[in-house]
């Protein structure tokens, strides 16, 4: 019995380590997602790429519930775009667009994602950052003129 | 397509078919709805575009505006139709829905910052990020 349940969980294990590794990481069809919407309608059913396996997994890592929250009420999306050998998602706040919104940033050749969101108000604004690799600041130069120009820079 | 403020200027003086709506206020309404990307679309509703146009104010554009004026929402991702059936729209939701607020919007606060914005950028054009940045809840 002992046997089945350590092979059980070496199956589970592996399978779940699966989406860090680069190679499952490519698997993920990145490719197919540039020029179209970030949510594609398939049979009836939401398709999201932010939703998609090893997308989702690290963002739940790494981004706070409370923003995430937010981030799944930005309905307005721009087409997904690559810039060098990154993804990039747009969303932002219907009726407020440049004054909540967030960037999704996915490395295609390693899994490595950063999220940027801005927020302004009445009262104060603000400029968050969160990744599970390297700070924002790696990222290339067109990618971060990107974020400023969707909060008006 | 993500437009710069001096293109979505010469889009919005070029297209804007409003009787009541300045080019500042319909530009800075663009910047609150789309942050002047063409493409963007909502994924809850069938708003799309820059002014964020639904199917349902095309078809009242369509039967609101003079004989021959017709337009495809399907064409709301073309900026220069977006922004005449816009425009168009807005003057319907100001005299037939009572007001942009709720015709156009949301709430009643909703024009309050695109009329923040567009007194701004009538005062100074030149610094249009300025009048911008008024853009807010």
């Amino acid at each position: 019995m002992k046997a089945i349940f350590f092979i059980f969980f070496i199956f589970i294990y592996s399978f779940q380590a699966r989406a860090d590794e680069p190679n499952a990481w490519a698997g993920v069809g990145f490719e197919s997602w540039i020029g179209k919407l970030p949510t594609q309608i398939v049979d009836g059913k939401a398709l999201k790429l932010i939703e998609t396996d090893g997308v989702k997994k690290i963002t739940q890592k790494i981004v706070p519930a409370y923003e995430m929250d937010a981030i799944n009420k930005y309905y307005v999306e721009s087409l997904v775009s690559k810039i060098d050998n990154f993804i990039i998602i747009n969303k932002c706040m219907p009726h407020n667009c440049p004054s909540e919104l967030a960037m999704i940033v996915i490395d295609m050749n390693s899994p490595r994602i950063w999220v940027g969101l801005f927020l302004r108000d009445d009262t104060h604004s603000s400029t968050r950052w969160y990744s599970n690799g390297d700070d924002y600041s790696v990222l290339p130069n067109t990618i971060k003129q990107s974020f400023l120009e969707r909060h008006g820079d | 397509m993500k437009y710069t403020y001096e293109q979505m200027a010469t889009l919005v003086r070029d297209n804007n078919k409003s009787l009541c709506f300045s080019d500042e206020f319909i530009i800075c309404l663009i910047w609150k709805e789309s942050g002047f990307d063409s493409d963007a679309t909502n994924s809850m509703s069938t708003a799309t575009g820059l002014m964020q146009i639904t199917k349902s104010a095309v078809e009242m554009v369509n039967s609101n505006t003079p004989n021959g004026t017709h337009y495809k929402h399907s064409d709301m991702t073309d900026a220069v139709k977006n922004i005449q059936c816009g425009s168009y729209y807005l003057d319907i939701a100001k005299n037939k829905l009572n007001g942009i607020d709720t015709g156009y919007g949301t709430d009643e606060g909703y024009s309050k910052s695109i009329m923040a914005c567009e007194i701004s950028l009538k005062s100074d054009k030149d610094h249009y990020m300025v009048a911008l940045h008024k853009i807010h809840k």
